[in-house]
């Protein structure tokens, strides 16, 4: 039925899927005790050919279509390391404005190291005084010759504390209007920068940090795409990401609610199931019925990004509205759960925290609602 | 807001006292013992020392024999301040009262000084792996062999779990009688046979430590029982109108500061051009909560007035646990909201707020528990 998924698309689910059956799900008590992800689960991703997937044949990667980077979203989201861990893997995302918009160059330099699982990319857009409104960032880059010298503060930034790549958003001395900004490649090596951990509510094995940038000294060759062409580059990226952060969170909902109706089948009562409560029922009833829209609603979205036809608002539609039923439906899920969902000991208590968060990143709701409201 | 009446001199002067405890004692520690998972011994010795503990306890048991009402000053404060750590609610306003309503003189006599100066810490032993609002589904079984209850069974999520010297264990000593065979038992945690389990891992709440505990032929003498034997269902409600609108009421408080907080950070935070404050949604979305939360606080302070003279009954308790808990629920979720990213971090207290806060339309009867308890009360007149 779902004509939009070729072949090697389902090859490439079942891959992921066993993937995440054998190499994360075993790991992930361990990397919750340890409050962090092991780095080698990169390079091993890498080696199953999950990362990099819109890398280009010339440079080594599969060259695959964005509803690759949609299923690894998605399947992360169906199994509760994914649904925990948050977006890491999906930072791919990055690799799109690398091979879009970078040059040869810069191409060969970093698409054999994203292959590889070596170069974990970040975006550093958002700063302490511009989130959501992004034309008010405050990260400059001064030329100076053939360089040009970076300064400002990034926040929030996905990956960052794990990061090799930075993708730093800028405003140059050519910069007048308010969207006039600039990227930059920046090893993380490189002298001035500095990275810090933030620390998040929940279990948050999610890597968050703040990048200080101090005197950064970069070649204007790491310059990608044109100056003050940035806002044209991330905008090109913003369907993809908020498509595929609705299918995760779609998924991780599902997975919410399947992990609740074996836990209220099973748990005991007042002398009976929990699920033979109506109050019980007509929650899950409640919760069926969003599922099931929102998964017609996501699979619609789906059929028009394949034939180029998503429009942004309608994109923008699904990330608000889905990640805002995800966290409903977690947050009834937990409640169902009764003490057990408080405690980490169920998986519930990490998606609801994790749920939190989707409603915020990657433009929040009142965000989408500004410019759904904007398109009226 | 309306103004408050139901606090005299002498409460306001005990919450200056309070409030100054606090800010000295527990919130420069705090993110500290989040990560530590427990409080320190010496806080409650400390707490102990400034009168906090215990405070309806006579005199003649060491305690100051305040009314109810200074408890309440006593959670409204540790609420404002998001000290979550500190599992005093449970030691004064449940175990204490246990005793001190039910207990016998050479309980009293034994327990409550220790108690008042913090160095007994108490918990109570409610749930089961299999019992969780059901609590006359319990399975730990007291029997009674001469002089001594022999214990066995198991408990989970128990507050003040980890440092605790005495548990008030419920449990069964005529299984056969369901809740009418059901009993308290002090059992001291320096009885062989007693054992903890791991602190719990919990989504919030995390300086307050929370535990499994395990009983295998723990012997007790027989005058650890409180009240008579099977009496125990009624000596666990008899309190539950008072710790319910002890919740409520730290609930409201925590909710009205979670306003104040957002209020101050909307006004300072930029976004295209204007600060967030000035945003129609932002002023609407905080115009419903405070209207609520209004409202419901007149409703909690009636409850409180009628607690303070005995007079509160269990369905109305029921009502203001859950609408405080639940507005409470809306108010963190909204408030974070309006936060931005910086919500989502532990940087601002609205990120710590809103995963604390979850537990409260669980623990203490759930929200659904108190639909029950309303909804049997409508349908039996």
């Amino acid at each position: 039925m779902n004509s939009i998924f070729t072949h090697e698309h389902n090859i490439f689910r079942d891959t992921v899927r066993k993937f995440i059956e054998k190499e994360m799900e075993p790991r992930l008590k361990a990397w919750e005790e340890q409050g962090s992800v092991d780095r080698d689960i990169w390079n091993k991703a890498a080696d199953a050919g999950l990362l990099g997937i819109c890398i280009p044949e010339e440079y080594g990667g599969p060259g695959g279509d964005d509803l690759f980077n949609i299923i690894l979203s998605e399947e992360l989201g169906h199994y509760p390391c994914g649904a925990i861990l948050g977006a890491s893997f999906t930072s791919d995302i990055a690799s799109h404005l690398l091979v879009h918009f970078g040059t040869h160059e810069q191409k060969a330099e970093w698409c054999p190291r994203i292959l590889s699982g070596d170069a974990i990319q970040a975006l550093g857009l958002t700063e302490p005084g511009a989130g959501s409104d992004v034309s008010g960032i405050t990260a400059t880059a001064r030329r100076d010759g053939d360089e040009f010298v970076i300064n400002g503060n990034k926040t929030y930034i996905s990956n960052a504390p794990i990061a090799d790549l930075l993708y730093v958003v800028v405003k140059t001395e050519a910069a007048t209007g308010p969207h006039d900004m600039s990227i930059f490649l920046v090893d993380t090596r490189t002298r001035g920068v500095d990275i810090r951990p933030l620390k998040l509510m929940g279990a948050a094995l999610y890597p968050v940090g703040e990048i200080f940038l101090d005197d950064v000294r970069v070649s204007a060759d790491d310059m990608l795409g044109r100056e003050n062409g940035a806002f044209k580059v991330l905008l090109s990226t913003f369907a993809l990401d908020r498509i595929q952060l609705a299918a995760r969170s779609l998924a991780a909902a599902e997975l919410a609610f399947d992990l609740t109706l074996d836990f209220v089948k099973n748990r005991k009562a007042f002398g009976k199931t929990v699920f033979e409560f109506q109050n019980t029922q007509f929650k899950l009833a409640e919760m069926k019925t969003d599922l099931t829209v929102g998964r017609d609603f996501l699979d619609a979205c789906l059929v028009r990004y394949a034939n180029s036809e998503l429009d942004l608002n309608i994109a923008t539609m699904a990330k608000t509205w889905i990640c805002e039923m995800e966290q409903r439906v977690a947050n009834e899920c937990l409640q169902l759960h009764g003490g057990a969902g408080y405690m980490d000991e169920y998986t519930i208590s990490r998606i609801y925290t994790n749920a939190r968060l989707q409603t915020i990143y990657a433009g929040t709701t009142e965000i989408g609602k500004i410019s759904i409201a904007k398109s009226l | 807001m309306i103004r408050r009446t139901i606090f005299n001199e002498e409460h306001e002067i005990f919450r200056d006292a309070v409030r100054r405890f606090i800010e000295v004692e527990i919130t420069p520690y705090h993110d500290q013992w989040d990560k530590d998972g427990v409080v320190p011994r010496e806080l409650w010795l400390k707490a102990g020392e400034a009168g906090l503990l215990c405070s309806n306890v006579e005199e003649e048991y060491g305690g100051p024999g305040a009314d109810f009402l200074f408890n309440v000053v006593l959670h409204e404060e540790l609420a404002e301040a998001l000290a979550t750590g500190p599992g005093f609610a449970v030691h004064s306003d449940m175990a204490a009262v246990y005793i001190t309503r039910f207990g016998n003189e050479q309980q009293k006599k034994n327990w409550l000084p220790r108690m008042v100066s913090g160095e007994v810490i108490a918990a109570i032993g409610l749930s089961e792996p299999d019992a969780g609002s059901d609590l006359k589904a319990i399975k730990t079984r007291a029997v009674r062999d001469g002089e001594h209850y022999v214990i066995n069974g198991q408990k989970t999520w128990i507050s003040n779990g980890q440092l605790a010297d005495i548990v008030i264990l419920a449990c069964k000593t005529d299984p056969a009688a369901g809740a009418r065979g059901m009993s308290f038992i002090i059992v001291e945690t320096s009885r062989e046979g007693f054992a903890r389990g791991q602190n719990i891992e919990k989504i919030g709440l995390k300086a307050q430590d929370t535990s499994e505990l395990f009983f295998q032929d723990v012997r007790v003498p027989a005058e650890n029982l409180i009240g008579n034997e099977n009496e125990g269902f009624r000596i666990a409600i008899a309190n539950l109108a008072h710790e319910r609108i002890t919740i409520a009421c730290s609930a409201i408080t925590m909710a009205e500061a979670a306003i104040k907080w957002t209020v101050d950070y909307t006004r300072e935070r930029k976004a295209f051009g204007t600060v967030v404050a000035d945003f129609q949604n932002t002023r609407f979305v905080l115009a419903q909560l405070e209207a609520e939360i209004s409202a419901l606080r007149v409703f909690i302070d009636r409850c409180l007035e009628l607690a303070n003279v005995n007079e509160l009954n269990a369905v109305d308790a029921a009502k203001a646990k859950m609408l405080s808990t639940e507005l409470l629920g809306r108010t963190a979720d909204q408030c974070l909201q309006l936060h931005g990213g910086y919500g989502y971090t532990l940087e601002y207290p609205i990120g710590r707020l809103f995963i604390d806060s979850r537990v409260r339309r669980i623990a203490g009867g759930s929200t659904e528990i108190m639909k029950e308890i309303i909804s049997r009360d409508i349908f039996s007149k």
